[in-house]
């Protein structure tokens, strides 16, 4: 039966936990906006289970797909499909959804995408050859910045809430209130993720725990994680040094469901562990948080999203890495020392916020040059960023280019302006950006080419005698164009994002004849040389400011 | 299971060939890779339980 609402938007996310409860994130603060819009979530069963009890909050239904119970023992391939059929259809019939916005980006949701009914759709969905197709700006941006490599410099929230359309509000500060509420002091640790390349060995964390509570006789730790985690909790706990301290520290890994563990965070003063689901349900229950990022951990882009969130980076030069990277040594485990963990831990209990100065006053200097401290901050325009608060951390050539590609494509796509923040940087980096500069000219002139043969068509097309050899001349130099910027890629592989883009747009040009393709094309092209030219200026403006606090400093000396 | 395997694999062979041709797949074709890759997202899935 289909409802009587105004506007019903429906959400699919086929993706892991840890994606829909950043995803609540977005319509928690639609609904708050909008109460009259009628939310529905598509998912897998195996996924929103858990966390049946959050959705509720913020969904109006969930249709959970079970896709191994559509297979019993001697079904026919013609049988399956009818049930999942039949599930695709409870949706078309129960829901009249106005859009239908994709968040997963996998290629099983852009599938699914394109059957269910509904007059504006978001996101990726799949054309006829089962090929995706990103519909929005933002989404394009997912599929080249997002999905190619670390250099999107927004947290994912952030995005979704503009594929959406959601208003970029920053969530409140934790307030003294809040604070004061809490009658004695809890932490709750997670120290699990899904990978192992994502979290450190059980002996670490029996380090910090122990560290922590000889500092802070009256705490209590909370160690939670899911049945899987249960043998690696026990390693954590029984080590000789945590004998003395049975009494402070509660093991619920395995025990507690994740409902249980959402009870356990929403009382504790302060949240420690990897980034992962649970991390992402501390910033929901609007928690401090300090996350520790490894292996394949982009923070910028899954920090726990609020106010207060503190993430330690390794600086390790192959991080953040892929999934599919083979790693025997863990380098960018042992670049963040327990120290430094237990030391902020101890900092946070004491004042509730970590600034440079508590780093300078606490943590020798020796550990700090590798890695990097961020706090979460909002900009004016309401969105996440992570401020670097460690004082002794240069800013590496990936971050700076990551933060000048973050203004650019929020100029670019949303018309929004960040204030420009200096980076003091060393002659190797300096070095670095000269060279990205010099991809940068070259990436200008082939968008400038690309306007220019555009145009020609144009012309071309609009004269009284029409030369069809000369069409396919123009035709054949954008070809050479779009290939040498491909190429470009690997001789400048900071461009990557920019040159995606550019490609996606390239091969989704609006327009059923000639004139229209070319007139997307000059435009997409006019996109790229913008791009282009506000992160050389970007790059331009620090060098010149670097310069002169070198010549600044020499005359002082 | 192993005879509803069998089909989906050959379908799915069927239809790499005509994607592989840039063919345009029908609907029920493009609904059976989608079955194909919900399958394969969810036995991965248990794989690494």
């Amino acid at each position: 039966m289909k409802k009587d609402q105004s506007k019903t938007i429906a959400i699919l996310q086929l993706t892991r936990q840890g994606d829909i409860v950043q995803t609540l994130h977005v319509f928690r603060t639609l609904k708050e906006l909008h109460p009259e819009v009628r939310l529905i979530l598509i998912s897998r069963e195996r996924f929103t289970s858990g966390i049946q009890f959050l959705i509720d909050q913020t969904f109006n239904k969930t249709f959970a797909l079970k896709p191994l119970d559509w297979v019993n023992k001697d079904d026919s391939l013609e049988q399956v499909l009818k049930k999942q059929d039949e599930q695709i259809d409870a949706i078309n019939d129960d829901e009249e959804i106005n859009v239908l916005i994709n968040l997963s980006f996998s290629k099983s949701s852009a599938l699914l995408s394109r059957f269910i009914n509904a007059p504006y759709k978001l996101g990726l969905v799949a054309d006829r050859i089962g090929g995706e197709i990103a519909i929005d700006n933002w989404s394009q941006y997912i599929s080249s910045s997002v999905m190619s490599g670390p250099l999107n410099g927004l947290a994912l929230v952030d995005i979704y809430k503009m594929i959406t359309g959601v208003k970029t509000i920053p969530p409140e500060k934790i307030t003294e209130e809040l604070k004061e509420s809490v009658s004695e002091q809890n932490i709750v640790i997670h120290p699990f993720a899904s990978h192992a390349k994502k979290r450190w060995k059980p002996q670490k964390w029996s380090e910090i725990i122990y560290k922590v509570l000889k500092d802070n006789p009256t705490l209590k730790v909370h160690i939670v994680g899911g049945a899987a985690d249960h043998d690696e909790s026990q390693k954590i706990i029984n080590t000789p040094s945590l004998k003395n301290f049975s009494e402070q520290i509660y093991l619920h890994a395995g025990n507690a469901n994740v409902q249980d563990t959402w009870n356990l965070i929403s009382s504790c003063t302060l949240f420690v562990g990897h980034d992962s689901m649970v991390s992402h349900l501390a910033s929901l229950a609007k928690k401090t948080s300090l996350t520790i990022s490894l292996g394949t951990v982009r923070s910028h882009e899954t920090a726990p999203y609020g106010q207060d969130s503190y993430v330690m980076a390794p600086k390790t030069k192959c991080f953040p890495c892929f999934p599919t990277d083979a790693c025997e040594t863990y380098q960018c485990h042992a670049d963040i020392s327990y120290h430094v963990v237990a030391s902020s831990i101890s900092t946070l209990l004491a004042s509730g916020q970590i600034e440079t100065q508590d780093i300078e006053n606490n943590i020798s200097p020796f550990h700090l040059g590798s890695f990097d401290f961020y706090k979460s901050d909002f900009s004016q325009s309401g969105l996440m960023r992570l401020v670097n608060i460690n004082p002794h951390s240069a800013p590496q050539t990936k971050v700076i280019v990551q933060q000048f590609l973050r203004m650019a494509w929020l100029y670019l796509l949303e018309q929004k302006e960040e204030q420009l923040n200096f980076y003091e940087i060393t002659p190797k980096v300096a070095q670095d950006l000269r060279n990205l500069q010099a991809g940068l000219e070259h990436l200008f002139d082939l968008c400038e080419f690309g306007k220019k043969y555009s145009l020609q068509i144009l012309e071309e097309v609009a004269s009284d005698t029409v030369e069809i050899g000369k069409l396919k001349e123009h035709s054949a130099k954008i070809d050479e164009i779009d290939e040498l910027s491909l190429s470009l890629k690997n001789a400048h592989p900071y461009l990557t994002p920019i040159i995606n883009y550019l490609a996606l747009q390239k091969a989704t040009l609006g327009g059923d004849n000639l004139v229209k393709l070319s007139e997307s094309s000059f435009l997409t092209y006019d996109k790229g040389s913008l791009l282009v030219k506000i992160l050389f200026d970007l790059i331009d403006k620090n060098l010149q400011n670097t310069e002169q606090s070198n010549k600044r400093a020499e005359a002082d000396v | 299971m192993e005879e509803f395997n069998k089909q989906l694999q050959k379908g799915l062979n069927e239809l790499q060939e005509k994607l592989g041709n840039s063919q345009e797949a029908s609907d029920e074709e493009l609904k059976t890779l989608l079955l194909a890759r919900l399958m394969d997202e969810e036995l991965n899935e248990e794989r690494s339980k």
